[in-house]
C-alpha cells in the first residue's frame, strides 16, 4: 500500500525496474510474437534503441510518454540483451541506463528516493533528523556491496558508521542506487529463460543484427587498445610485479599470494607456461613440478578450466603486495598503458584524450580469487 | 612406552579415545550437508578433501572411526560439497570469517618457546625474526610453540574485532561463535543469512576496516584556521577511535594540527586499536577451517567454541585442555622452556600433565621417553 502512494505510473517512466512494473509486463501476459506485431511494435523499437544506444556507447533514448510501453520495453531489451548473450554488451547497457536513473533519483524526494533503493535490494532508511547533516542512513552491507568505489571518501573507513548503518547524502544514496542497478540488471539478465526456438523470425532478425553491431564493435574497441604484435615488455610491468621480480631474483622466500600474482599477470600479458616458469626459477624453494602444476592451474588447464585473472590494486593493497601509488585500478592497465607509451608515444596519447578510457572494453574480467583453499 | 615414542601410534591411541566418548551434537555444524569436509589422517602425508555428510550422526561416525588427526570443514555452503571439481560444487554463499593468528602479532614471550634455524647458514636462535640475523636470508625454518601468553595476546585481538563487529557493523555479540584454532589463535565466525553472499570485494573491505588499512589523514580531516580538524566530531567509526587517542597524545579531542601530525595520531591509533586478523582466511570465500571440538594435530588442544563473554572470563586453556587425567614422564632432550601453563626449565626427566606431554611429542619435540603415569 505505501508502494502505491511513493510511485506514481508516471515513476514507472523513469523506474521501470520495480517489482511493481514487472508485475504489470507479467499481467498483460504478452508473448514476443504478440510483440513483434503491430500495433505493440513500438515497444520493440524502443528496447532495440536501448541496446543500439548500449552498442554505440551512447545515451539512452528519453523514456516514452506511455509509461506501459516504457515498462514493456525496458524488460523486451533485457531479454534482447539475453538472446545477444554477451556478459560485456549487457554490462554495457547496465551502465548507461543506471547513470540516467541516477539522475532522476537525484531529484526525487527522501522517501521515494528509498523506496527505489529498497526495491534493488539496498536497505536504507530516511533519518528523522539529519545527522552531522546526512539525511540518510544505508546498512553498512548494503553500503558495501553498491558502493562505486572502495576509495578516497567511499571508503568504509573514512564514513561515519554507527552500529551497522552508514550515513549518507542524497546525493550518495542516489549513487547508491545507480550502483545497485547496474548489478541488479545484469542479475536480471543472468537469470531470464530464453527459448530460442519460439522466438518469432523478426526478433530473430534483430538479435542477428544487433549481434553483428556488437561484434564490430569490440573488435574496433580492442584493435584500439591492444594493439596486436606488442610483445611482453619487463620495463612496462608495474612497480608491484617488479617488486615481485625482484625479490625472486634476490632469493627471497616469496609468500604465496605473490606468486599467484605474478604467475596470473605474466600469463594474462600472453607469456607461456614454460616463460613463466622461467620467472619462478630463481626462487630458493622452486620444484618444477609443483610449479608447473600451480601455473597450468592458474593459466586454466587444469583444475575447472578457470583461467584466474590477476588480483586488482584493491587487493593487492590489502594483501600488503602494492608498493606505490600508480594512479590505475589494475596491475594489467598500467602495463598496457605503459606497453602503448614505449611502442607509440604520441598516437596513444591522442587517441586517449579523444575518447577517454570509459570506452576500453573489458579487457579484464571475472574476480580475481587465488585458487587457494586452503585450512586456516 | 620405552625410548622414542611415536607420536602416530600415541597421538591416535588419545584421539580415539577423545572422538569415541565425546557427544557427536559436539560436532554439530549449521547446514551441515551443504558443507565440503576435509580430513588428514594420522600416518598419512596430505589432506583428502570434497568428503561430505548427509547429517550429524554421519559426521561423528566417521570421526569415531577414522580418527582424523586434523578436521576441516568449508565456511562455504554449495549445492554439492562432495563434487571434486569447484565449478561442479556450486557455491551458494559463504559465512564471513576472522582468523587471529598470534604468529602476525609480537609477543613477548617467543624468546621463551619459539626456535628459527636458517636454511641458508645454518645460524639458529630462540624467539621471531623475519629474516636471518647472520647472512640476511629470508628462508627460515620455525619451531613454534604456544604458550598461555600467546593465547592472551590472541584473544585480546578477537576482543578488539568483537568492539568493530558490534560498534560498527552492528552484528549482536550473540551472532558471533568463536573458537580457539587448537593452536596459536582463534577463529570468528558470522552465519547470518545477511553475510552470505556477500563478494569478495565487501569482505575486503571489513578486513581493511578492522585492520585500519587505508585509513588517510587527507579524508579524515577538514580545513580549518590554522591546520586540520577531524570532519567529524562524533564517538562514531574511526573518528570516534582517532578522537581518543587525540584526548590521550595531545589532551583534546578535535585539536587543530598539521596533516603529518593527524597522521601520526592515525599510525598510534591503528597500533592500538585495529585487530590483527590474516586478511587472506576472510577475504577467501571457498576456505576451509577447523571443525569446532575437533582436536588440533598439532597440539592434541580442542578447538573449543566460546561465547564472547566467556572468552573475556574463561581459561582458554583450561578449556580446550581434554587430556587433563594421569601424569607422563618423559625425557624431553631439546625443546621449549615454557608450553601451555607449564615450565620445561632446561628439559630432562620430566613428570608432565598428560595434555602437556602429547603436546611436545605430536608437535616434534625431541623426546625419549613417554610413559603414562
Amino acid at each position: 500500500m505505501k508502494t502505491e502512494l511513493l510511485l506514481t505510473t508516471e515513476d514507472l517512466r523513469k523506474y521501470p525496474f520495480v517489482s511493481k512494473a514487472f508485475e504489470r509486463v507479467r499481467s498483460l501476459n504478452l508473448t514476443l510474437a504478440d510483440l513483434a506485431s503491430h500495433p505493440l511494435r513500438n515497444v520493440i523499437e524502443r528496447a532495440a534503441a536501448y541496446v543500439k544506444a548500449a552498442v554505440n556507447g551512447s545515451e539512452p533514448p528519453p523514456p516514452s510518454d506511455d509509461s506501459e510501453e516504457e515498462v514493456l520495453a525496458f524488460a523486451v531489451a533485457l531479454i534482447l540483451l539475453k538472446a545477444v548473450g554477451d556478459r560485456s554488451l549487457t554490462r554495457k547497457l547496465a551502465v548507461i541506463f543506471s547513470r540516467r536513473v541516477g539522475r532522476f533519483l537525484a531529484g526525487e524526494d527522501l522517501s521515494k528516493l528509498v523506496y527505489v533503493l529498497s526495491e534493488l535490494g539496498v536497505k536504507a532508511r530516511v533519518l528523522q533528523a539529519k545527522v552531522h547533516g546526512y539525511p540518510v542512513a544505508v546498512h553498512v552491507l548494503s553500503y558495501l556491496e553498491s558502493t562505486p568505489e572502495r576509495a578516497g571518501h567511499w571508503k568504509l573507513v573514512h564514513r561515519l558508521v554507527e552500529r551497522g548503518w552508514v550515513y549518507v547524502s542524497k546525493l550518495e544514496a542516489a549513487r547508491l542506487g545507480e550502483e545497485a542497478l547496474k548489478k541488479f540488471i545484469e542479475r536480471k539478465v543472468e537469470e531470464i529463460k530464453l527459448d530460442e526456438v519460439s522466438m518469432p523470425d523478426a526478433v530473430y532478425r534483430l538479435v542477428e543484427g544487433l549481434s553483428a553491431e556488437w561484434g564490430a564493435r569490440i573488435k574496433e574497441l580492442r584493435e584500439r587498445w591492444a594493439p596486436e604484435g606488442l610483445e611482453a615488455s619487463e620495463d612496462a610491468f608495474p612497480p608491484c610485479i617488479k617488486a615481485i621480480v625482484e625479490d625472486l631474483k634476490a632469493g627471497k622466500n616469496v609468500p604465496h599470494s605473490a606468486r599467484f600474482a605474478l604467475a596470473s599477470f605474466l600469463l594474462s600479458i600472453g607469456m607461456s607456461v614454460d616463460e613463466v616458469l622461467e620467472v619462478f626459477r630463481a626462487a630458493p624453494d622452486f620444484n618444477e613440478k609443483i610449479a608447473r602444476y600451480q601455473v597450468e592451474h592458474i593459466a586454466g588447464m587444469r583444475g575447472s578450466g578457470k583461467k584466474y585473472t590477476p588480483y586488482k590494486c584493491d587487493n593487492m593493497r590489502t594483501l600488503g603486495l602494492c608498493v606505490a601509488e600508480c594512479g590505475v585500478k589494475h596491475p594489467l592497465q598500467y602495463y598496457w598503458k605503459a606497453l602503448r607509451r614505449q611502442k607509440a608515444p604520441s598516437a596513444a596519447r591522442g587517441s586517449r584524450a579523444r575518447r577517454g578510457p570509459a570506452e576500453a572494453p573489458h579487457l579484464v574480467e571475472g574476480d580475481s580469487n587465488g585458487p587457494s583453499t586452503r585450512p586456516g | 612406552m620405552g625410548q622414542a615414542p611415536d607420536p602416530v601410534k600415541v597421538g591416535r591411541k588419545y584421539f580415539e579415545w577423545y572422538y569415541r566418548s565425546a557427544d557427536p551434537r559436539d560436532f554439530s555444524v549449521t547446514s551441515l550437508p551443504s558443507r565440503e569436509f576435509a580430513f588428514s589422517y594420522f600416518g598419512e602425508e596430505g589432506m583428502r578433501r570434497h568428503i561430505s555428510f548427509g547429517g550429524l550422526e554421519e559426521l561423528a561416525e566417521h570421526l569415531r572411526t577414522a580418527i582424523p588427526r586434523h578436521a576441516f570443514y568449508s565456511t562455504a555452503y554449495y549445492r554439492d560439497p562432495g563434487a571434486k571439481d569447484m565449478e561442479e560444487k556450486g557455491w551458494l554463499g559463504a559465512d564471513l570469517v576472522f582468523d587471529i593468528d598470534v604468529d602476525h602479532v609480537e609477543t613477548p614471550c617467543k624468546e621463551l618457546h619459539d626456535k628459527w634455524i636458517c636454511k641458508s647458514c645454518g645460524a639458529s636462535g630462540w624467539g621471531s625474526v623475519e629474516r636471518c640475523p647472520r647472512c640476511g636470508s629470508e628462508a627460515i625454518e620455525r619451531h613454534t610453540w604456544v604458550c598461555e601468553t600467546c593465547i592472551n595476546v590472541a584473544r585480546d585481538e578477537v576482543l578488539k574485532l568483537v568492539d568493530f563487529l558490534e560498534m560498527d557493523f552492528g552484528f549482536s555479540r550473540h551472532e558471533l561463535l568463536v573458537t580457539f584454532s587448537g593452536h596459536r589463535g582463534f577463529h570468528v565466525h558470522l552465519e547470518s543469512p545477511e553475510v552470505r553472499e556477500l563478494s569478495q570485494d565487501s569482505r575486503r573491505e571489513i578486513v581493511d576496516y578492522v585492520k585500519g588499512l587505508g585509513l588517510d589523514a587527507r579524508f579524515l580531516t577538514a580545513k580549518t584556521r590554522g591546520g586540520y580538524k577531524l570532519r567529524y566530531e562524533a564517538p562514531l567509526g574511526w573518528y570516534g577511535r582517532l578522537a581518543r587517542w587525540a584526548l590521550i597524545k595531545v589532551g583534546s579531542e578535535n585539536p587543530v594540527l598539521s596533516l603529518s601530525e593527524w597522521r601520526s595520531i592515525v599510525e598510534e591509533s591503528v597500533t592500538r586499536e585495529a585487530a590483527a586478523v590474516d586478511e587472506k582466511v576472510t577475504i577467501d570465500t571457498k576456505r576451509l577451517i577447523r571443525l569446532p571440538n575437533s582436536l588440533h594435530g598439532k597440539t592434541g588442544l580442542k578447538v573449543a567454541p566460546f561465547s564472547v563473554d566467556e572468552l573475556e572470563n574463561t581459561s582458554i586453556i583450561d578449556r580446550a585442555k581434554v587430556f587433563t587425567e594421569g601424569e607422563v614422564a618423559v625425557r624431553l632432550e631439546e625443546g621449549p622452556k615454557r608450553v601451555l601453563d607449564v615450565d620445561l626449565g632446561s628439559g630432562g626427566v620430566l613428570t608432565l600433565p598428560t595434555y602437556a606431554a602429547l603436546y611436545l611429542l605430536l608437535n616434534g619435540a625431541k623426546l625419549l621417553k613417554f610413559e603414562q603415569r
